[in-house]
């Protein structure tokens, strides 16, 4: 991606976040979006579970992101990575209160019926037995411990950036961490003593 | 199979980032966007209209003026009343002085200023006497000012009607002939009216130096009835 390979030479996220509060530069919330569309669809995606849904709440987090900008509501102390996970975070519980009564696929039972042609999965299956068993326990943890789970080991987000998305300090974050893996752990491994 | 170790759990999760997005969406996506952002329609009810605008302006800018301009107006003209029986080293003294400049600043012409000249002159006089009545409150100093400014009056008074007479007296021209003898009769009894009052001035100024003060008082009064007529 070009676009963002350039914007990245200017000082990246910072002149992307300055170009976006002070002059609303559509622009640069095209390279933004080639920039983060990815984390943050695998983000929502892990969280759902559903490729339709998925692509369907990424499309509207972007979109949200964009009228929060064009509002005038980009804070000095919100850059746009944080806010765009805040955003998604929220657009995630908003579908899950306007699809309650809806039949939804899990991500276990994704994994057997989906689309083969669909990259993120079919990149999954085709890997280790291992991580497909830690695609089908991700769903079964508190919604907490999967954010931060995906938001540390997946996008490999740092502590203080999980910090400002969760609303909570560092410390709070690593304790998080530290018990969100414990916990996935023990439903793997749960599952391979089983077998 | 083994039990999985937490260091092989965390490199079993970083490996799910390598999975890659439908490059076809995110390129669709993207037209979507660039399409909802470009043309703006989406965010076209967040725009404000010239009346919300100014509501929102009045509400935070404009609401507090009216009501600061209120509370100084009625700040001072409850001083300026409050003032009118005040005497030099009363804490409201001042605000009768502002008063009596803005009343000359704001008077139509010279006679008015004139005649408002002869009052405040007559303000100085019951000012004086109050102040010398008042064993306590009286001081060397304050007696002064008070004559200071009585004089200053009764100078300024002297002026103005000098400066009426001048302006009634016409000039004498060849050309202007008619405009002369017309406006003849007027600048004569404007001298007939200047001249008693000048003259009554002049007898409150020696009466106030003789500190015969209600006989001062009268005959500015006096002056002022010379004026009006």
């Amino acid at each position: 991606m070009s676009k963002v390979s350039k914007s990245s030479l200017f000082g990246g996220e910072q002149v992307l976040f300055l170009r976006l509060k002070k002059h609303k530069d559509k622009q640069a919330f095209i390279e933004a979006y080639d920039l983060y569309i990815e984390q943050v669809y695998r983000f929502v995606y892990f969280k759902i579970g559903s490729k339709e849904d998925a692509e369907d709440i990424t499309s509207m987090v972007f979109l949200k992101c964009w009228n929060y900008i064009y509002e005038g509501k980009l804070e000095s102390h919100d850059t746009l990575k944080p806010l765009l996970y805040k955003i998604a975070r929220n657009t995630i519980i908003d579908h899950y209160r306007q699809k309650q009564n809806r039949v939804t696929v899990p991500l276990e039972a994704a994994a057997e019926t989906s689309d083969p042609s669909l990259d993120v999965h079919s990149a999954m299956v085709s890997n280790l037995d291992f991580q497909k068993v830690v695609q089908e326990k991700l769903p079964l943890l508190k919604e907490e411990y999967r954010d931060v789970i995906i938001l540390r080991f997946i996008n490999e987000l740092s502590v203080s950036e999980i910090a400002r998305i969760l609303g909570k300090t560092s410390g709070n974050v690593r304790v998080l961490i530290h018990r969100a893996l414990q916990s996935l752990q023990a439903t793997v491994n749960q599952n391979e003593d089983h077998d | 199979m083994k039990t999985m170790t937490e260091k092989e759990l965390i490199k079993n999760l970083a490996a799910l980032k390598s999975a890659s997005i439908n490059p076809d969406w995110i390129k669709r996506n993207r037209e979507v966007l660039s399409y909802q952002i470009f043309n703006g329609a989406e965010y076209a009810d967040t725009k404000l209209g010239f009346f919300e605008r100014f509501s929102l302006i009045s509400k935070r800018v404009l609401q507090p003026t009216p009501i600061a301009a209120f509370i100084a107006v009625f700040l001072l003209v409850g001083s300026v009343f409050a003032s009118r029986n005040s005497t030099p080293g009363e804490p409201l003294y001042i605000a009768k002085a502002i008063s009596e400049k803005a009343q000359l600043v704001t008077a139509f012409n010279e006679t008015s200023k004139a005649k408002l000249n002869l009052e405040f002159a007559r303000e100085r006089v019951a000012e004086l006497e109050k102040v010398t009545s008042n064993e306590t409150n009286s001081s060397e100093a304050r007696v002064q000012e008070l004559s200071d400014g009585f004089k200053k009056q009764i100078e300024s008074a002297k002026a103005r009607i000098s400066k009426i007479e001048s302006n009634k007296k016409a000039p004498v021209s060849e050309e202007t002939n008619e405009v002369v003898s017309a406006e003849a009769g007027k600048a004569d009894k404007g001298l007939e009216i200047s001249l008693p009052a000048q003259k009554a001035l002049e007898e409150a100024e020696k009466l106030f130096n003789e500190k015969n003060y209600n006989a001062a008082a009268e005959k500015l009064e006096e002056a002022g009835k010379q004026l009006e007529e």
